[in-house]
């Protein structure tokens, strides 16, 4: 069911309607039905591997708790009589005990996800290996179609036994509950990854049901149906047009190409993200943003910060923490100590840290050489960035920058721009070799002139339709700058006067109507993360 | 040199220009990033002796100086 | 929820379906003539239409309404579109019926020889029901045109016509889309090509009968047995032009249907000298009369129509039919400034395509 389909939207009204007529008590059980109802017009055949990875989850988290409670109570008792050492001991038989589920759930529930999403690529490079060795005739791809949300649940879900056998916080007790948490449908298609922590109360709690949050709800829902529709599925078109005939667009077509495409999966992804978060909202559960305005971002690594936010911080959580902090890279710290400077010793282990998080981050969206490409590129130019950091610093002084004003910061911001944009040619390009071919050509044509010479019109966007993208463009651009700035913007909508208000969302609303690619005559963009 | 001495010295050599002493929410605010969280953290580890798990990077308990002291003194 | 919130709500929906509302009128199927005709027939008054022709264009080119108006104060107006679907009939007549309960009609079963499924398009439908305001009718006639057609399309699209249309901000809004633009002929088609001439051949068949698509012979006998359930006054047609004998043995198997049924039926193309067609002078191409032959096709039927159905004569009914005065004022002057050769001269070098019905 797509979720900018007049289905989708019915289903909702729906199961708002059915949560709110139930006792507050109750309510979460409903959700719990829903999410399933809304699992099964996506696909019930695979709803086994969600159904595992529920139930594994609760399984190990119960258990690792047990070990936690009775560890601690241990130490509590006896706080008096151990010494450092004895308790060391006792903290490294709890995580002895915990560790054999602890690392089996995580294999079996990880592996289960990289079958699904890797297998093709893994036979692709087998069968490049057995072309090139003549060994064998090449194995052809499984149709698998992955489960529903997958890539988002199982993270979520291991985040939790992670958080568990570290004892942040205690496990879920009842497996409904935890259930409900798993399948929460509004985050199933395109995230959000939640912590436990941060959601559950919301979606266990009953909630009241309240105009104000339901209205905010369906703003944020228009508002992603506005960035999704009427700017992503269009400005793809150029995208598209570019990168699958790049030898008839040369040079500063690779970089328009590349921010129509960087654009299209902005507007796609966070877009499909505020529908589910104002879904979610309506029953009354906030869900972490994913996007804070990356394309404001100074550098690269405030870009991560501001891009897929739920899956970074995941992965900083439980991949860059757990390395740097680990006994190997401390140790491996000290032993650098004696080669070089400190500071050197402290950033080597960090920058393979950096390079294995973004490499992953890169795979994660696509299994192929090119993604991991896209993770080296990231990788080294923000280790360079923290390397040659002082070097900068000596340059600006040296050439009297003012590096506290806006002048500097827009620089900055470009300049992060830039970089980001070409980075989307090396996943965009439809193989390694047309990568480098488009890279090679931007890089050594120069045509400015496709700029002003109408040139634009014809890369399969009418007239019209470039200047409804540019005036859509501006809007998200103005929204944005507000946001920068710390305004929010629908709680300050519901300051003003209800034919604002009112102009406000039903322009919103006919916007997404009369502008909006969908219906008859238009194939809609699937939602590119559904494939995750 | 005493604890608070030490940790303020630190974290003057992860991030400089910043009045440590006088923040509360030095994490929620974007004050140190994750690499300066892992500067910071391992500074900790050398120099007071002290193993942090992964475990124990959480908000509550980098937020402020006092915190961070009080971390210390729990994994003494 | 609060009381003021409540009320909020409800006001805010009520503007949202009126924005809507409108914005569905104007994001409909580009403005046809077959569409603007119909809006002319809605736009007349209560019981003051006599009778109501319907079919495709084999209907608009050959009914020059006013001049039946001008010969015996008789209001015909014809509910035409071009490749309306047979199957359609039934509900137009059911939609006339609401606001002229006394009409006779006068179907045309060209259409007849054509298979339903794969023969029904989308424009088709829709120049007949993207007019209709959404009622119980337009839901079966909706529903009954797509499964005729076998037209694997949501019927939401038909009542909600933005969900289909409204890319038309990118290919072309009009000034018309905005108004309800009405027919000033009373139905009649009065374009440019129909001023034309061109030779056609003096058909020459035979009594021969050849079944026509089972399909549409199940959707011919429904239209005439509803006729019958519902005691209307019908009468079924086939216009005069030049047929070739497959056609005919068509039509003649059309005329058995009608005997069977019990209807009354008339195929023109037996009464050629009657009616006093030229085959030289009076077509714009092979299927249709121009603006001469139509003339001399209206006087004929008309009289027949007045037999049949005697309706009154209200030519000085200044009162409540000056607007038919003024439809005859209009498609005079429309006449002679088309017939004017200056004008002419400027498109005889067009090489005018033969229309489908």
């Amino acid at each position: 069911m797509s979720i900018t389909s007049l289905r989708f939207f019915i289903f909702v009204i729906l199961t708002l309607f059915l949560y709110y007529i139930t006792p507050k008590k109750h309510q979460w059980k409903t959700l719990l039905v829903i999410n399933y109802v809304f699992y099964a017009f996506a696909g019930i055949k695979l709803f086994v591997f969600m159904l595992f990875t529920t139930v594994s989850a609760y399984l190990t988290g119960r258990y690792m708790d047990n070990v936690n409670i009775s560890t601690n109570e241990e130490l509590e008792r006896r706080k008096e009589e151990l010494s450092r050492e004895e308790k060391k001991q006792i903290r490294a038989e709890s995580a002895r005990k915990k560790k054999v589920f602890f690392v089996l759930t995580l294999v079996i529930n990880f592996g289960i996800l990289g079958v699904f999403k890797y297998c093709n690529d893994f036979i692709s490079f087998i069968n490049i290996i057995s072309q090139k060795f003549d060994f064998a005739s090449p194995i052809p791809h499984l149709g698998l179609v992955l489960p529903l949300g997958i890539s988002f649940y199982t993270f979520q879900a291991m985040g939790y036994i992670i958080d568990i056998y570290r004892g942040k916080y205690s496990a879920e007790k009842s497996l409904f509950k935890f259930a409900l948490f798993v399948s929460f449908f509004p985050q199933l298609v395109q995230g959000p990854i939640s912590r436990f922590d941060e959601v559950a109360s919301q979606m266990f709690e009953g909630h009241k049901f309240d105009y104000i949050r339901i209205k905010h709800g369906f703003e944020l829902f228009i508002w992603g149906l506005f960035k999704k529709l009427v700017i992503a599925d269009r400005i793809g078109i150029i995208g598209n047009e570019i990168f699958s005939n790049y030898i008839q667009y040369p040079g500063l077509f690779v970089f328009i190409g590349a921010f129509c495409s960087l654009m299209q999966l902005y507007t796609d992804f966070s877009g499909g993200v505020d529908i589910m978060r104002g879904v979610a909202q309506g029953f009354g559960v906030i869900l972490p943003n994913n996007f804070e305005r990356p394309f404001f971002s100074k550098d690269l690594p405030e870009y991560w910060r501001r891009w897929h936010i739920t899956l970074n911080n995941w992965l900083r959580d439980y991949v860059f923490y757990s390395l740097t902090f680990s006994k190997r890279f401390l140790n491996w710290t000290k032993k650098l100590r004696k080669v070089v400077s400190k500071k050197e010793a402290k950033l080597i282990p960090m920058f393979v840290a950096i390079l294995i998080v973004r490499l992953i981050n890169a795979t994660w969206h696509g299994g192929g050489s090119q993604y991991f490409i896209l993770g080296l590129y990231h990788g080294i130019l923000i280790c360079l960035g923290m390397q040659f950091e002082d070097l900068f610093r000596k340059i600006e002084n040296k050439f009297n920058i003012n590096t506290k004003c806006f002048s500097w910061d827009l620089f900055r911001m470009i300049r992060t721009f830039i970089l980001v944009v070409l980075a989307k040619i090396i996943t965009s390009a439809t193989s390694l070799r047309t990568m480098v071919c488009m890279f090679k050509s931007l890089f050594t044509k120069f045509n400015p002139w496709i700029l002003v010479d109408g040139s634009v019109f014809e890369l399969g966007l009418s007239v019209q339709a470039i200047i409804l993208l540019v005036f859509a463009l501006l809007i998200l651009l103005v929204v944005g700058i507000l946001q920068e700035f710390g305004i929010h913007l629908r709680e300050k909508l519901e300051e003003q006067n209800i034919w604002f208000q009112w102009t406000v969302i039903l322009g919103g609303i006919f916007l997404v109507m009369i502008f909006g690619m969908y219906g008859p005559g238009f194939s809609a963009g699937e939602f590119i993360y559904q494939q995750f | 040199m005493d604890k608070k001495a030490l940790l303020l010295e630190i974290l003057e050599e992860v991030k400089p220009d910043v009045d440590f002493e006088k923040e509360t929410a030095i994490i929620d605010d974007g004050i140190l990033d994750s690499m300066d969280v892992v500067d910071l953290v391992v500074s900790i580890s050398d120099e007071f002796g002290v193993d942090i798990p992964a475990g124990e990077i959480l908000e509550e308990n980098f937020n402020s100086v006092d915190a961070m002291l009080a971390l210390i003194e729990k994994l003494d | 929820m609060k009381k003021s919130q409540a009320c909020r709500f409800v006001s805010f929906l009520l503007i949202f379906l009126l924005l809507f509302s409108a914005f569905n009128k104007i994001f409909k199927i580009e403005i046809s003539a077959g569409f603007k005709r119909f809006v002319s027939f809605y736009n007349s008054k209560e019981d003051s239409i006599d009778g109501i022709y319907i079919g495709s264009s084999s209907v608009d080119r050959y009914w020059h309404s006013v001049v039946a108006w001008r010969d015996y104060g008789m209001t015909v107006h014809s509910l035409s579109s071009n490749s309306q679907p047979i199957v359609l009939a039934k509900y137009i007549i059911e939609e006339a019926r609401k606001t002229q309960p006394n009409a006779f009609f006068v179907v045309d079963l060209r259409q007849a020889r054509k298979k339903l499924k794969g023969g029904t398009t989308d424009q088709a439908i829709r120049q007949v029901t993207d007019n209709m305001p959404f009622s119980k009718n337009k839901v079966n006639a909706v529903k009954a045109a797509l499964e005729a057609g076998g037209i694997d399309s949501n019927p939401i699209e038909y009542y909600l016509n933005i969900i289909k249309y409204h890319s038309r901000w990118e290919t072309g809004i009009e000034r018309d889309d905005f108004y309800n633009i009405i027919d000033k002929n009373k139905g009649t088609y009065l374009d440019f090509n129909a001023f034309f001439t061109i030779k056609n051949k003096r058909p020459d068949y035979k009594d021969d009968v050849e079944p026509i698509d089972p399909e549409t012979e199940k959707a011919v006998r429904d239209l005439m047995q509803y006729g019958k359930k519902e005691k209307l006054k019908i009468l079924y047609v086939i216009s005069p032009f030049s047929v070739n004998e497959d056609e005919m043995k068509g039509f003649n198997y059309v005329g058995k249907i009608a005997k069977d049924e019990g209807v009354d039926f008339i195929n023109f193309n037996y009464y050629y000298d009657e009616i006093g067609i030229d085959f030289d002078k009076d077509f714009y191409d092979i299927r249709h009369v121009n603006v001469y032959g139509g003339e001399k096709f209206t006087k004929y039927l008309a009289k027949i129509l007045k037999e049949k159905f005697n309706p009154s004569d209200k030519r000085y009914d200044i009162e409540n039919y000056g607007d038919w005065n003024e439809a005859y004022a209009s498609y005079i002057s429309t006449n002679y400034s088309k017939k004017n050769k200056e004008v002419l001269g400027m498109f005889d070098e067009l090489i005018l395509e033969a229309e489908d019905d």
